[in-house]
Formats: structure tokens, C-alpha cells, sequence
């Protein structure tokens, strides 16, 4: 199958094909056993493809599955002196607040991070060649959470590769010292993988992250300035609005 | 919320609808994260129903899969909070999967390609429906790289620039020929897989 002919029949099936030549096409479908076959055959590797993604699904399906169990809801009946003493304590919750506002009190950095700070997982690795091995060592120890091992194969993935390789080892880099609470090290790694990439942009992200953790509070606010402006950062647009919100100007 | 498929955590449901539309890295972020998110209704369904951990998981997968239909069909209205409507897919195919049981046997959920309407009684022609219910994972054969390519193209709807960083091509030009490789490459072991039945 020519790869015109794949644009024509997929042209066709998803319903792009300007009018006429789609007059001509179904007219030659019905004609043409061959281009019967053609369409027929791609139809067939179209379903093919939505059976692969679903597998894949199914996969987070069986993860999601072994990280949720356990925490189904328990109903929990109290008695009226318990939920005296929880009423008591909301009271004493708002009084403080109403005391001591946000901006008075002082900014807990590491928790905020915790709280933005989400890890791109490795799952690439599988799509390394066996020549990129230390890149896949690395990028396995990470998966395994084996951190300072990871650390020391993608420093040496970093120092041999090039191209995408050496983005993915940078940002894994990246990510393993933040694990291991090596905040700066981390944004030499990130500010290393190039600006318009996929990794790109969440790597913009984690180094706003990372100066938050690092309570460098003016640099943080220019790298979520700078997401903010940007549409391909639209993904990160809502929660870059929130931490400006709560970010200290000074 | 900890997380292990994604770098961001979307906040509201128009956030997950918009991702799920725009395709590419924001749907496979949305979809992972919603996984994660709703997973702890299996636990819920399970009990339910009486089905087995497969089972469940099974149902799960399919009930996101129509979740993710029914938002880029745009059916999804928004009239109810995004939970609350996979919630009701997931319970329907729960309920399905209890009546089967019987048999024990699973119907996955694997779409047609996309078809326009009038073009509907031309394909039929095709007879096609029965080999659709006898897919082979011929994409696990194929190796990695076409099978991230295909994958990213014909499910997640990546862009061919963001398949070609993606798969480590020099950009999208490559990255559309490496796709007709593939896609040759799996038709012809379709058709091969076919002449030996």
C-alpha cells in the first residue's frame, strides 16, 4: 500500500475527503477489489491500534486498582461528644485564620512543593535501544526508585549522548535529584533540556518548582510568569495562576 | 493526590475535557490521571457486582473508553460532574459483565475507525465485523518503535512534530514515513495472518 493511497483511505474514513473526490473514491470502492482490500486491510490495523491502546489501558487499570485498594470510604459513626470536639476545633481553625492571615503567616515551601510537584514516570525506557544501556540503567533505576543509582547512570548517559536521548537523561536527572532532595542540582539538570520539547515543558515547570522549594520566591514567580505567557504551557495555566496567587512578592 | 503516570494534576472537569479533545500529550496526561483518579470505584463496583479483580478492571477499562468517546463526541454536556457520569458508565458495564458471567465471557470494547455516515453502507460492504471480535496484538509484534509510533498517532492523536521527539526522529517529515512504514508493515502481517486461515 502506497503511502498516498494510506492518505486517501484515511482521508476517506475519517470523513476529510472533499465531496467530489469522495464521489470517485466509493465509486472506485466498489469497482476496485483491490482498493476494497487496501481499505479493508487498514481498517482492520485502525482496530488493531485501538486494541494496543486499550491494553495499555487495562495496564493503569491494574495499577490504579492496587493503589486505590484499601481506601474505599468507611462510614464512621461518632459519638456527639466526638463531633463536640471536631466543631470545637473548626472554630478554633477559622479563629486562627481570621487571626493570622495567609500572608502573615509563614510560607511552608516544601509542602507547597509537595503539593505541585507531580514525577514523570519512565516509562520510555522500554523504547531504548540495547546500545543506549546506561540510559536504560538509569532510567530503570529511577522507575525502581533506586535513586542515587540512577543518578550515577544518567550523569554518564549525559556525558555520552546526544539528541533525544540526552534530553531524557537530563530530565530524569533532574528528577532523581529532586528524590533525593538535591534541589539545585536538580534545576542545572532541567534548565539542560531544551525549551519546546515535551520534556521541555514540564522541565520549565519543575524549575519554578524547585525555586519554590528553594524559597527563591522572585525566580519562581518569573519562570511562572513566563509559563503563563506561553499558550503551548497551557496545561500548566490554572495551577501557575494559583501559585502566583499565593506566592510572597518580595 | 500522589501520582505515578503524570506531570500535572488538572484541577476541574473542564480541564480533563479540554485535554481529552485537544489530543496528544494532554489527552494521555488527562487519561492516566483520570484512571488514577476514579480507580478507587473499582473497589466500590467489585463489591457490588461480585466480579473478579480482572473483571473489574476490565469494565474499568472499557467505561474510560467510553468516557473518553462520549467527550470527544461531545456528548457529555456537562449537566452532571464528570464522576458522577463515569460512574454511571462504569456501574452500566458492571451491570453487563454480572449478566455475562455465565458464559465468562469479555467483550472488549475496540472501535471501528472513524465513519462518516453516508459512508457506512459502502464499508459494510467490507465485511469486516467478525474479524474486528478476533484481534491478534499484532502491534506487540512489531517492536517498540513502531508500535510508540502507531500508538501515538492512531490512539493518543499525538501531532507528527511531538511523535518524531517522542520516538528520537529528526522531525515530522520522518516521523510520517517511519507511520507508513508501520502502518504497511501491520497491514501486511493482517493480510499474511489472513491467507494462513
Amino acid at each position: 500500500m502506497s503511502d498516498e493511497l494510506q492518505d486517501r483511505i484515511e482521508q476517506y474514513l475519517s470523513g476529510e475527503m472533499a465531496p467530489h473526490h469522495k464521489v470517485e473514491f466509493e465509486q472506485e470502492l466498489i469497482t476496485n477489489k483491490q482498493l476494497a482490500e487496501n481499505v479493508r486491510l487498514y481498517m482492520l490495523a485502525h482496530a488493531e491500534i485501538q486494541f494496543a491502546g486499550r491494553e495499555l489501558l487495562k495496564s493503569y487499570a491494574q495499577k490504579a486498582y492496587q493503589a486505590t485498594k484499601g481506601q474505599e470510604k468507611k462510614t464512621i459513626f461518632l459519638r456527639p461528644m466526638v463531633w463536640g470536639s471536631i466543631a470545637a476545633a473548626i472554630a478554633l481553625l477559622i479563629l486562627f485564620v481570621i487571626l493570622f492571615p495567609q500572608s502573615s503567616r509563614e510560607l511552608d515551601t516544601d509542602e507547597l512543593f509537595a503539593e505541585y510537584y507531580v514525577p514523570h514516570s519512565a516509562i520510555e525506557a522500554r523504547n531504548l535501544d540495547e546500545s543506549e544501556h546506561v540510559l536504560r540503567e538509569g532510567l530503570d533505576n529511577y522507575y525502581e526508585k533506586n535513586y542515587d543509582k540512577a543518578i550515577a547512570a544518567l550523569s554518564q548517559a549525559a556525558d555520552s549522548l546526544d539528541g533525544a536521548d540526552l534530553l531524557l537523561a537530563n530530565f530524569f536527572l533532574g528528577q532523581s535529584y529532586i528524590e533525593t532532595g538535591k534541589t539545585e542540582a536538580a534545576l542545572l539538570s532541567f534548565a539542560k533540556v531544551s525549551e519546546g520539547s515535551l520534556y521541555g515543558y514540564v522541565s520549565r515547570w519543575n524549575i519554578a518548582l524547585a525555586y519554590v522549594r528553594l524559597n527563591k520566591m522572585k525566580e519562581a514567580r518569573e519562570q511562572l510568569k513566563t509559563i503563563r505567557s506561553n499558550p503551548n504551557y497551557q496545561f500548566y495555566h490554572r495551577k501557575a495562576d494559583e501559585l502566583l496567587e499565593i506566592l510572597p512578592t518580595e | 493526590m500522589s501520582s505515578t503516570f503524570q506531570p500535572t494534576n488538572p484541577r476541574s472537569d473542564r480541564d480533563i475535557i479540554d485535554a481529552i479533545k485537544a489530543g496528544g500529550r494532554h489527552k494521555e496526561y488527562a487519561i492516566q490521571w483520570l484512571m488514577e483518579e476514579y480507580g478507587k470505584f473499582m473497589h466500590k463496583i467489585q463489591k457490588k457486582y461480585g466480579l473478579t479483580e480482572e473483571g473489574v478492571q476490565d469494565a474499568y477499562t472499557d467505561a474510560i473508553i467510553g468516557l473518553i468517546q462520549q467527550i470527544e463526541k461531545e456528548s457529555f454536556r456537562g449537566e452532571s460532574k464528570l464522576s458522577t457520569f463515569f460512574y454511571r458508565i462504569f456501574s452500566n458495564k458492571g451491570v453487563d459483565l454480572f449478566r455475562k458471567n455465565s458464559t465468562k465471557r469479555i467483550n472488549t470494547v475496540v472501535d471501528m475507525p472513524p465513519i462518516e455516515d453516508p459512508s457506512k453502507n459502502i464499508l459494510s460492504l467490507l465485511d469486516i465485523e467478525d474479524e474486528i471480535q478476533n484481534l491478534n496484538g499484532f502491534l506487540d509484534n512489531m517492536g517498540d518503535n513502531c508500535k510508540q509510533i502507531l500508538l501515538d498517532w492512531g490512539f493518543w492523536g499525538y501531532g507528527m512534530a511531538e511523535i518524531a521527539e517522542r520516538a528520537g526522529l529528526k522531525n515530522a517529515d520522518q516521523a510520517k514515513r517511519q507511520k507508513y512504514r508501520c502502518l504497511q508493515k501491520l497491514t501486511k502481517m493482517i493480510a499474511a495472518a489472513q491467507e494462513l486461515e
